[in-house]
């Protein structure tokens, strides 16, 4: 696979706040990303750059090969569905007349999958957008972004508002339409266990830098939870990766990185309960471990 | 991967974003006439009434509200659709210049309207007409340039921008009368106010300032930032 996306050394900084501190990292052709982190963690601030909303202040990006700003080659390749997209509804005030405006300039719109997303999402064409929910609203982002088939779609928490049936129905029809036109599909999202089985990568940002960029698939089974009286505990992860580390009274819990079968097989037979965590658990847990690097270093 | 998208010719970019933007034609195109027809209603028999008493006069001219509902109007296209178009993948340049060229197609059918209107009321000379619809063409647009230049500068500067152009333009306003006071200009001025050269001086400055707002406009959007938070 080639690489359709590469960030390097992007920085961002509003006055003395540092949005972005050099990151990179590149994305493939033809996969689902989720861009993860904590709210101002620097997600949308990267998704905005990435699709030439915002310059950046340092750093460079390219997307299929080219500088994305003002590129009219490269802009009309993505999608980009924020989070509480606003509608002109004064403009363009009926759903109808969003869709028919997204169907002007995306080039590979497919109306008969729009049709489809409105029916399964039930959004009326003929309803006014100020009267849409916050969850249909965000369905209607969801719908555009789909039916766009943009080379690179990009969603920011697209799912805001949405009910957990409306989440799912996201998500398969996602993955559905994926299997048939494989696209590059990049979603910043905090639910990352519901979304865990759809996403292909995973980027986690943390205090506007990259802690974790790996295929979901190595992830998986990477990280487990030990649990048991303290000093068994203590003793089982001395020489393993510590994400965190909790005890209550005697009772300790560590959460660990790369531990192997055997490892785990052994500490087991000592009478401690060794669990594999959550990819949810992982990303917390690491981006504990990053925040308490950041203060020790701070020190 | 889906099919990649060739680049299309400027005029197919620019086209699509006119369509964009005139695709409900109701605010910028039938609501000020459904408004102004409401209007020239009750202007007309406002001046019936006038003439049965013996005055005479227009009550009401059409120009004077499209300049105002225009320049709303535009701020209105400028503002919404700017966001939008940047989340669809369309660049700043083509939002900026299909924008302009739609709010020239209204300012135009405006235009056209006014004029017939105007025929309808009478007027039948048809340099007057041409000269009339060359001015009211020239003030709709300056009208909805200026509002697009501003909401350029509020999407590049946000409020700091707006309050910096309102207090120059204030103090620039108040601040003229004193400075032609003090270099002893009246006289000077309202000789070229009514000197054959007015006229054609009016022309070449409006245009001049719409060129200049055009220009404005398009420097302050190159690197603005289409967030409304």
């Amino acid at each position: 696979m080639s690489k359709i996306i590469e960030v390097s050394n992007l920085s961002k900084n509003f006055g003395s706040l540092k949005a972005l501190d050099k990151v990179s990292f590149a994305i493939e052709q033809d996969g689902i990303y989720g861009l993860v982190g904590r709210n101002g963690a620097g997600k949308t601030t990267l998704l905005e750059i990435l699709t030439s909303q915002t310059i950046a202040s340092e750093g460079e990006v390219t997307i299929l090969g080219q500088h994305p700003f003002e590129n009219s080659y490269v802009m009309s390749n993505i999608a980009f569905i924020k989070e509480a997209q606003r509608y002109p509804d004064n403009i363009l005030p009926k759903v109808k007349d969003v869709l028919g405006a997204a169907a002007l300039i995306f080039e590979n719109w497919d109306q008969g999958f729009a049709d489809q997303l409105l029916a399964d999402f039930r959004l009326d064409l003929k309803r006014k957008v100020r009267k849409l929910s916050k969850g249909q609203t965000a369905a209607l982002g969801v719908v555009i972004g789909l039916a766009s088939r943009a080379p690179v779609t990009i969603f920011d928490e697209p799912y805001s508002g949405m009910d957990p049936v409306a989440r799912q129905l996201f998500y398969d029809r996602l993955l559905a339409d994926y299997a048939e036109n494989p696209r590059t599909i990049i979603f910043s999202t905090h639910l990352v266990d519901e979304a865990a089985d759809l996403l292909e990568h995973i980027i986690v940002l943390e205090s506007g830098r990259v802690i974790l960029d790996a295929a979901t698939e190595d992830l998986r089974g990477q990280a487990a939870v030990i649990e048991g009286p303290m000093a068994k505990v203590m003793g089982a992860i001395e020489k393993l990766e510590v994400l965190e580390l909790q005890e209550v009274g005697s009772f300790g819990r560590a959460f660990v990185n790369q531990i192997s079968q055997s490892q785990s097989s052994k500490f087991v037979s000592e009478g401690l309960n060794v669990q594999p965590i959550s990819l949810q658990q992982l990303i917390i847990s690491k981006t504990k471990q990053n925040s308490n690097l950041e203060m020790e270093s701070a020190k | 991967m889906s099919t990649q998208v060739t680049e299309k010719p400027l005029a197919t970019r620019l086209l699509r974003v006119i369509k964009m933007n005139l695709s409900n034609p109701w605010p910028t195109l039938i609501t000020p006439w459904l408004i102004l027809a409401v209007l020239l209603t009750t202007a007309f028999f406002f001046e019936l009434w006038l003439t049965s008493i013996g005055a005479t006069g227009v009550f009401f001219e059409p120009e004077q509200f499209l300049i105002i509902y225009l320049l709303v109007i535009a701020n209105q296209v400028f503002l919404n659709q700017f966001p939008l178009a940047l989340s669809y993948g369309v660049t700043r340049r083509d939002f900026y210049l299909g924008t302009v060229l739609s709010l020239t197609f209204v300012a135009f059918a405006s235009t056209v309207g006014i004029t017939l209107v105007s025929i309808l009321r009478g007027a039948n000379d048809l340099t007057d007409l041409l000269n009339a619809a060359g001015a009211n063409f020239s003030a709709l647009l300056a009208s909805e340039l200026l509002a697009v230049t501003l909401t350029a500068l509020y999407f590049r500067f946000r409020n700091i921008g707006m309050v910096t152009f309102f207090v120059t333009t204030g103090t620039l306003m108040a601040g003229s009368p004193f400075v032609v006071t003090y270099l002893d200009l009246w006289d000077e001025l309202e000789r070229f106010a009514f000197s054959s050269s007015w006229e054609f001086a009016r022309t070449v400055i409006g245009w001049s300032v719409i060129a200049l707002m055009l220009l404005i406009g398009y420097g302050l959007i190159r690197r603005a930032n289409p967030q409304l938070r």
